[in-house]
């Protein structure tokens, strides 16, 4: 199905006139104020005993990994466990915490300022990329670097060249490494594709990125792995493991938040004075949602709820679910698409477009 | 010392990006080094109104003199709050213990959960104990201690430290209560009385025909009260009537005062803050020094426009009318009427104004 809605420079945003978006607006708002008045102890007593239960899963995995040595297929629970920790931490915990979504605690110890995540990426790079480029220009193409990461093809508006002929290659890569794509998109690496060059900022990037890695790939690679002598190796490679499940993971629910079937994308024209009502169509019809349980929320970190995320990126996760359905409704009464369906269509219908972009859309080559 | 150097280093490089603490307050939430933490013990009811908690603090207390105070950090509704507390303990006493003794204050968020909703077992945060309001290195020979409501506090302490000592000079103590059975601390005090002769008591009931604080009462209770070295702590009337009297008196130097804030800052050396007036909508409040304008104007109601809370995407900027702000990720001070600052990561930095 195709996703090129109004790509007209001079098309307006689809589906609703000046003063429908401005009501669709204030209702939001409505939701909003609500959750920001009702937010208490039960919410802080949710992020608190999470990350508890985060890291005694972690540091019991870890254990767990030694105790492999002897008896081995604790090698293989552990990783699992250890993979799992890894991805509360950098989703449910460390993204929405890095959003400012419990910053209204005022626990320095859990804050936006302050908290650095258990991956390659640092966590200011992070939030340059995520909280400022992606959520202010959300599938802006030409803005939005999420839109392909600047190696994919991901939109029929991009224009094709024989590079993204590697679309399937560079996508099972970006899969497997995936917290290294994270950590090197502030770099903008791209840039040497596209100009030869990279931007002058890039090598401070660089560096940065750098100095988180290290100290990442010392902990998991070298300092747990020696700890157990002659049998660092299948520590080594749990641990290996481990992030391995979390890049596969996070990668799928991340790839699900913006390139299924039905999720528009705009243009630059078409975000022009846009306005708070207008910001909020965008979010929500460039936004597809996962269908699942409880289980599948905090696996995803709540990005199952990628519309009510991006519709309201501060408000706490944890009130996502409660809202959901009161989107929903609204969307519904204006005559709005509410893309929601099950992981297996999602991610389904991205994989189908990253091998379908893989070519040239057709009559394109004709005209290149 | 050096021995467990390199073991923290490692523990540090095995647990980043977090820190050793991390994991180990998952076991004990006392054992942190960053901050200080005490766990709550025990809440007795004083007066109908008060109450006293006794805390056991973390491994990193550092002690305290008598009449000092602790700034306490209390999770209410989920959201963290700082205050000052005496601690009404003397040191002498403490075995291990301190304790603070809190008047609920009509409409007070902390002040209500510390005396009517906080349970044994809950945890709060702490500061090193601070404040000058203590006996000096050498006992003076008279001591004038004039106190009402919870300003008894470290009154207590200094009182039940230098009996603990055996050094208490000749001491008045006027305190003032509304009511006998709301004197906080009152059986204590007159157990005190009862076993130090040099103690002279005197306990005025504001409503119950006793008098404020005035000069002729002073004079009255305590004829020779120009020869004492004076301590003087409670609300802000009588403060100002006791410091008045001294000055005019020409012995502002005899006089050590402590006042209780309703609000205080976090931990900052340079902890400012100010008021701040949204001339949009009217509404004013009270800014503390580490919490942003954004977050402050959503407390009063208002809904400012905001974007990434981060400082980064500039969606919330607003006009400063006056003032100067702090950029709380910096530190930096600066702000010039007219200039567009961005509310999500500034605070006030004295008094200001700004157009929300």
């Amino acid at each position: 199905m195709n996703t090129a809605h109004n790509t007209s420079p001079t098309a307006a945003m689809p589906y609703l006139n000046d003063e429908q978006a401005e009501s669709f607006g204030r209702e939001l708002d409505a939701i909003r104020e609500r959750i920001l008045a009702s937010r208490g102890a039960r919410d802080a007593a949710y992020i608190r005993r999470l990350i508890r239960t985060q890291r005694g899963l972690e540091v019991g995995s870890r254990a767990l990994i030694y105790t492999g040595i002897l008896a081995p297929p604790a090698f293989v629970l552990g990783a699992v466990g250890l993979g799992v920790a890894k991805i509360l931490e950098n989703m449910e915990i460390g993204h929405n915490v890095m959003h400012g979504q419990w910053d209204w605690m005022r626990d320095p110890k859990i804050h936006s300022s302050t908290w650095e995540w258990d991956n390659t990426c640092p966590a200011d790079q992070w939030k340059r990329t995520h909280n400022h480029e992606h959520h202010t220009w959300t599938n802006v193409l030409g803005k939005d670097r999420d839109v392909g990461y600047g190696i994919l093809r991901m939109s029929e508006q991009q224009k094709w060249q024989p590079f993204f002929l590697l679309n399937p290659i560079n996508n099972a890569l970006l899969a497997l490494f995936f917290q290294w794509g994270v950590a090197l998109h502030d770099s903008e690496m791209d840039q040497l594709r596209k100009t030869g060059t990279l931007k002058p900022e890039s090598r401070a990037k660089l560096k940065g990125m750098w100095r988180k890695a290290r100290k990442q790939v010392l902990k998991d690679y070298v300092l747990f792995p020696a700890l157990a002598g002659p049998f660092f190796l299948p520590v080594l490679a749990s641990n290996v493991a481990a992030n391995l499940i979390r890049n596969l993971w996070s990668y799928m629910i991340i790839f699900c938040g913006h390139f299924p079937d039905g999720v528009h994308q705009f243009t630059e024209a078409q975000v022009q004075n846009e306005t708070r009502g207008r910001w909020y169509l965008r979010q929500l019809l460039g936004s597809a949602n996962i269908q699942g349980g409880p289980l599948m929320h905090v696996m995803s970190g709540n990005l199952s709820f990628q519309i009510e995320h991006h519709l309201f990126p501060d408000l706490p996760s944890n009130r996502y679910a409660e809202i959901a359905p009161q989107v929903q409704a609204l969307c519904q009464r204006y005559g709005l698409p509410y893309n929601s369906a099950p992981l297996y269509r999602q991610f389904g219908t991205t994989l189908r477009k990253v091998f379908r972009l893989a070519l040239p859309t057709r009559g394109e080559a004709a005209l290149a | 010392m050096s021995a467990t150097q390199p073991l923290l280093q490692l523990a540090s490089r095995l647990v980043t990006p977090l820190l050793p603490e991390d994991y180990a307050e998952l076991i004990n939430p006392l054992w942190t080094t960053r901050g200080l933490r005490a766990r709550v013990e025990q809440v007795t009811p004083e007066t109908a109104d008060s109450a006293s908690l006794t805390l056991r603090p973390g491994p990193g207390w550092q002690g305290h003199r008598a009449g000092q105070f602790v700034r306490v950090g209390v999770d209410v509704d989920g959201v963290r709050h700082w205050r000052c507390y005496s601690l009404s303990s003397a040191p002498e006493q403490s075995g291990g213990h301190l304790r603070i003794t809190v008047k609920a204050i009509p409409g007070g968020r902390v002040s209500q959960h510390l005396v009517h909703a906080i349970t044994p077992g809950s945890v709060l945060e702490l500061s090193q104990a601070q404040g000058e309001f203590t006996w000096p290195a050498a006992m003076p020979e008279r001591a004038l201690f004039i106190s009402a409501g919870s300003g008894i506090t470290p009154v207590m302490a200094m009182l039940q430290s230098a009996a603990a000592r055996g050094t208490l000079p000749a001491t008045t103590l006027l305190h003032y209560a509304p009511r006998a059975d709301e004197v906080i601390l009152g059986p204590a005090l007159r157990a005190l009385a009862a076993a130090q002769p040099q103690l002279n008591l005197q306990l005025i009931h504001t409503r119950e025909g006793g008098a404020h604080f005035h000069p002729a009462q002073l004079q009255g209770l305590c004829p020779d009260w120009r020869e004492h070295a004076t301590w003087s702590c409670g609300p802000e009337a009588l403060l100002s009537a006791v410091e008045q009297h001294w000055q005019a008196a020409d012995l502002a130097a005899r006089l050590t005062v402590e006042r209780f804030r309703a609000r205080t800052a976090t931990a900052s050396a340079d902890a400012q803050g100010g008021n701040i007036r949204f001339t949009r909508s009217g509404v004013q409040a009270a800014g503390a020094a580490q919490e942003s304008i954004l977050d402050r104007a959503e407390q009063a109601g208002l809904a400012p426009a905001h974007g990434c809370r981060m400082g980064i995407c500039h969606g919330c900027t607003a006009r400063l009318a006056c003032g100067q702000v702090r950029d709380l990720r910096t530190g930096q001070v600066h702000g010039e009427a007219d200039d567009l600052i961005q509310i999500c990561v500034s605070a006030p930095a004295g008094d200001i104004e700004i157009e929300l």
